[in-house]
């Protein structure tokens, strides 16, 4: 894995947004979406876009490593989705899809999952607007070679209607420990739906909250901008941003939550067995005491890149696909302490 | 260990099952564990039932997804149905959203609570509404020259023309 990664640096607000991500959904307007798309046509449209990509010379600073999915192994492919750069969809079907990526992952395109086309751009921390900026010329840059599928009052034409327009779903990776102990949360979730947000598990749709890590994102495509809706998404995570900071002012004088967050890096330091349920619960913790300064000499870049170098598919991809969940377990303990500086 | 039902790759994959009380193990290597079905905790969180969220904004149709029925109809390029639409949630191909654009626009609504597009316009559909708007200047110059001319017949074509650029005819034609 490259060391210079993404997610292994610090943006704004790091000590709550962990990341910042763009996604747009393109289609070609010539050819069946991927449900309808036979093997031999979705190849086609890999070759389209593979060779778009080649032949724009502005993108070469990116240096895209191109996979074709469907010759990767199960881990390689479980890999992808625990960074991201893979949806779910994509575990189960990897015919005709493919995979372009920039070297430090923070640019990269999908092929024939639910649309023919995902563009995305992440970034650490709080910075949607900046990456919409990028993803908006990128895109641009795609659009004069293939020409996307668009109806000039249904914007971008996408598989699903839940896209159409601007095919932008903008999202950030919270994460909330105070807001979820006070038990806010649950009314944050409800009335974010009112604002046309919404909020998931960190592995978006479909997926359960780990670590006390949200994924908030836009829900509507149509009717608004792409610069309003980032602009929406902003204003309502800063405040999200300032509930949550509240609240971990208010919490971090209890003792029994000092108590926690000592308590979890000390089982993390030392360690020789740790499930990744366990390990997320417990950095969540530690994650909180860096951030009110009740655990020194430990950056949110560091828990960042830790959480992502231990989950299952990484650890198999790092140590041999064979390896079973226990030695899984007995590599994630060695991994943690070693980065807490454990014994 | 080789895998236990094809005996040829590495068995990777931990199959635990319990069907009253009685526990069986095995272990399947990885293409086994699929045409078998088997799915890691991973995988069944990623799946929990998510995929009928769109599918449940659309009246339930009991209709098969790719049944043929000539009695319907469907889209030229791609042969989806509205049918089909509604039980995948999911359309065929960009030309299908003009097939069943009446049909779609009451769902698209609900969806998104507006029907049209207020974001960034794509490079084609600027050309195209850049190409338009010269193309309807020049259109009523040589109306305005038709008038004055007593022209009447040509006239009535040009403004014919202009109307349909105005009402967003293509402007290729």
């Amino acid at each position: 894995m490259n060391s210079a990664v993404w997610y292994s640096k610090e943006g704004q607000n790091s000590d709550v947004v962990v990341s910042s991500r763009i996604r747009l959904a393109r289609n070609l307007p010539d050819v069946p979406f991927p449900i309808r798309l036979s093997k031999e046509t979705a190849q086609v449209v890999v070759s389209r876009i593979v060779s778009a990509v080649e032949k724009t010379g502005e993108l070469t600073k990116y240096d895209f490593q191109f996979l074709d999915l469907s010759k990767l192994s199960r881990v390689k492919r479980l890999s992808l989705l625990e960074r991201h750069l893979i949806s779910p969809d994509l575990i189960q079907k990897s015919s005709g899809t493919a995979l372009l990526s920039s070297t430090d992952e923070s640019v990269s395109i999908m092929v024939n999952e639910e649309d023919h086309l995902r563009l995305q751009v992440m970034q650490a921390g709080f910075g949607l607007q900046e990456i919409y900026v990028l993803a908006d010329s990128i895109d641009n840059l795609l659009d004069a070679k293939l020409k996307f599928a668009f109806d000039d009052s249904l914007g971008y034409l996408t598989q699903c209607p839940t896209n159409l327009g601007t095919g932008m779903r903008a999202s950030l990776m919270l994460h909330l420990p105070a807001l979820k102990r006070t038990g806010a949360i649950n009314n944050v979730v409800k009335n974010l739906i009112k604002l046309g947000l919404t909020m998931r598990g960190m592995y978006g749709e479909g997926t359960e909250p780990v670590g006390d890590m949200y994924q908030l994102s836009n829900q509507v495509t149509l009717g608004i901008s792409e610069k309003a809706a980032v602009k929406n998404l902003e204003d309502i995570s800063m405040q999200l941003v300032n509930q949550e900071k509240t609240a971990r002012n208010e919490l971090r004088s209890s003792l029994s939550v000092q108590d926690e967050i000592h308590r979890s890096f000390g089982l993390l330091s030392n360690c020789r067995l740790l499930g990744s349920n366990e390990f997320m619960s417990l950095v969540s913790n530690v994650r909180f005491g860096v951030a009110v300064n009740e655990l020194k000499n430990l950056s949110f870049a560091d828990l960042n890149s830790l959480m992502f170098k231990v989950q299952a598919a990484s650890i198999c991809l790092e140590y041999g696909e064979e390896t079973n969940g226990k030695e899984q377990n007995r590599i994630r303990a060695d991994i943690v302490r070693k980065a807490l500086g454990g014994s | 260990m080789l895998c236990q039902v094809c005996g040829k790759k590495n068995a990777n994959v931990h199959v635990k099952q319990i069907v009253n009380d009685v526990k069986t193990e095995m272990m399947l290597c990885e293409d086994c564990a699929q045409n078998l079905g088997v799915t890691s905790a991973i995988e069944e969180e990623f799946n929990s039932g998510f995929g009928d969220l769109f599918g449940s904004f659309f009246p339930s149709y009991v209709a098969s997804p790719y049944r043929l029925d000539y009695s319907v109809s469907r889209c030229e390029k791609c042969g989806t149905s509205f049918e089909d639409v509604s039980s995948t949630g999911k359309l065929g191909c960009a030309n299908c959203y003009k097939t069943f654009y009446d049909e779609l626009l009451p769902y698209i609504k609900r969806i998104h609570g507006n029907t049209k597009h207020a974001g960034k316009v794509a490079l084609c559909a600027r050309a195209c509404a850049d190409n338009c708007k010269s193309k309807i200047e020049e259109l009523q110059i040589k109306l305005k020259r038709a008038v004055e001319n007593q022209e009447f017949e040509q006239a009535a074509v040009f403004r014919d023309e202009i109307k349909k650029l105005k009402d967003g005819g293509n402007c290729d034609e």
